[in-house]
């Protein structure tokens, strides 16, 4: 029997979990499931996995009685299938955290009365909260730094595999090239040593106007790497309310709508206005003493409806294609009304790694 | 007439983008008032170039045309507001 507050603090992870299911359905099925023949059950529906289209808080139904002291996870399924539990997603035959699991099945019509209400899949305040196993889309910073920014997403060195690094921006891992290699990365805003997570392992160097340099290099890429100090503490192949990313990349074009899943706008969705954007002018100093580092080959992008893409904290996300899940570009600046992004591949090929 | 204050470009009509645009935009030097430049589509979906100018800017730029060699351009307006990095 859970409290109220037990059930609220299990339940993002659960629901992390089974998007990560759902998204590698097959290897969920245990074999009974798969001896079941539960797909031919369930009609047309292509995937045991896809009969659950939402999850909650709520109180427990026993036998068609309401236990109000007893709170539980939420399972919401099209059709009830008798043994559903014990047959399909391991993660719901047994309690999740300590928290018991009811399926229950919630008819098409009230099903988009409740999407509407919950079109938000996340809060702010969710991609700031600590997370373990840290999923893309997290609040990260320099431990003990005065500024935060997003994980983008894991990435895997191209020759060492095993080896996992957390990509995102320069000037969020790396304080626009002031920090050294091996600096501590906490998740979330932390100078806590158990908050540390990855150590900045590489970055590339922004070319800045200054007085001394008043005509330096272009720039193409705001990136740095961070190696993970313990897979255990990372949840690869995931994107914080982001149910369909699929870590492989893609070329962004005009006109393609996107996603991006960042710490302080949360999840939102735009549409690329245009690419390989070449003289863009981004000011990392102040408005008094400008550090200004120009960049070509960018990515920039609108928020749907006027509502804007992104905003300070959201650099270092991997923006989506939101049809895919697949990444097309990493977040770095803005302006309140586009968001610049640059060349993930471009990211990528630099430090000899691909999205994992 | 002046520049659109956000563009909003339909899908491209065909998956790459005429090879002569991307040297264009690879070659282009701005003529002013351009401030910042690249690939894009129209609504209709026919790939074009991109450049911002200032809001108060009137268009076209005769210059900008020329540079275009026939291909359609899209003048977007630079917002007043400075580009910055998005940390917090």
């Amino acid at each position: 029997m859970s409290a109220l507050n037990e059930v609220l603090s299990a339940i993002d992870d659960f629901r992390s979990d089974l998007f990560s299911i759902q998204n590698s359905a097959e290897a969920a099925l245990t074999p009974t499931a798969a001896r079941a023949g539960l797909r031919g059950m369930l009609g047309n529906l292509v995937s045991p996995l896809e009969n659950i289209h939402a999850t909650g808080v709520g109180i427990r139904r026993k036998v068609g009685e309401l236990l109000p002291s007893e709170f539980v996870i939420k399972v919401y399924v099209f059709h009830k299938v008798a043994g559903l539990g014990k047959l399909i997603p391991k993660i719901l035959a047994k309690p999740f955290h300590g928290v018991d699991i009811d399926i229950e099945e919630l008819p098409v019509m009230q099903i988009q009365a409740k999407k509407k209400a919950t079109a938000s899949a996340t809060t702010p305040a969710q991609h700031q909260a600590r997370r373990r196993p840290i999923p893309g889309g997290a609040e990260i910073q320099p431990r003990g730094a005065s500024f935060v920014g997003t994980l983008g997403g894991f990435v895997r060195s191209i020759s060492v595999p095993s080896t996992v690094f957390a990509l995102s921006n320069n000037h969020v891992l790396a304080n626009t090239n002031r920090l050294p290699i091996g600096t501590e990365i906490a998740q979330p805003f932390s100078a806590s040593l158990t908050d540390v997570f990855a150590r900045l392992t590489s970055f590339e160097t922004i070319q800045l106007a200054s007085p001394a340099n008043p005509f330096p290099g272009r720039n193409r890429i705001d990136a740095a790497i961070a190696r993970v100090s313990n897979l255990t503490l990372v949840r690869t192949g995931s994107m914080f309310g982001i149910s369909n990313y699929t870590p492989s990349l893609k070329a962004p074009l005009p006109g393609m709508t996107v996603t991006k899943s960042g710490r302080t706008t949360g999840v939102t969705a735009g549409r690329i206005s245009a690419i390989r954007v070449n003289g863009v002018r981004v000011n990392y100093g102040t408005q008094s003493a400008p550090l200004i580092g120009t960049f070509d080959g960018c990515i920039q992008v609108v928020g749907n409806g006027g509502n804007p893409f992104s905003a300070g904290g959201d650099s270092g996300s991997f923006i989506l294609e939101r049809a895919t899940g697949r990444p097309v570009a990493l977040l770095f600046a803005g302006n309140g009304i586009s968001t610049t992004a640059c060349d993930l591949t471009a990211a990528c090929t630099r430090f000899s790694v691909i999205p994992v | 007439m002046r520049p659109v204050k956000v563009h909003n470009p339909g899908s491209p009509k065909t998956e790459a983008p005429p090879k002569k645009l991307l040297e264009l935009i690879d070659r282009y030097q701005p003529e002013p008032p351009v401030i910042r430049w690249g690939l894009t589509a129209t609504s209709d979906g026919r790939w074009a170039l991109f450049v911002t100018v200032p809001e108060s800017t009137e268009i076209p730029l005769a210059a900008v045309e020329k540079s275009g060699r026939g291909f359609p351009i899209v003048y977007e307006a630079e917002p007043d507001e400075p580009i910055r990095p998005q940390h917090a």
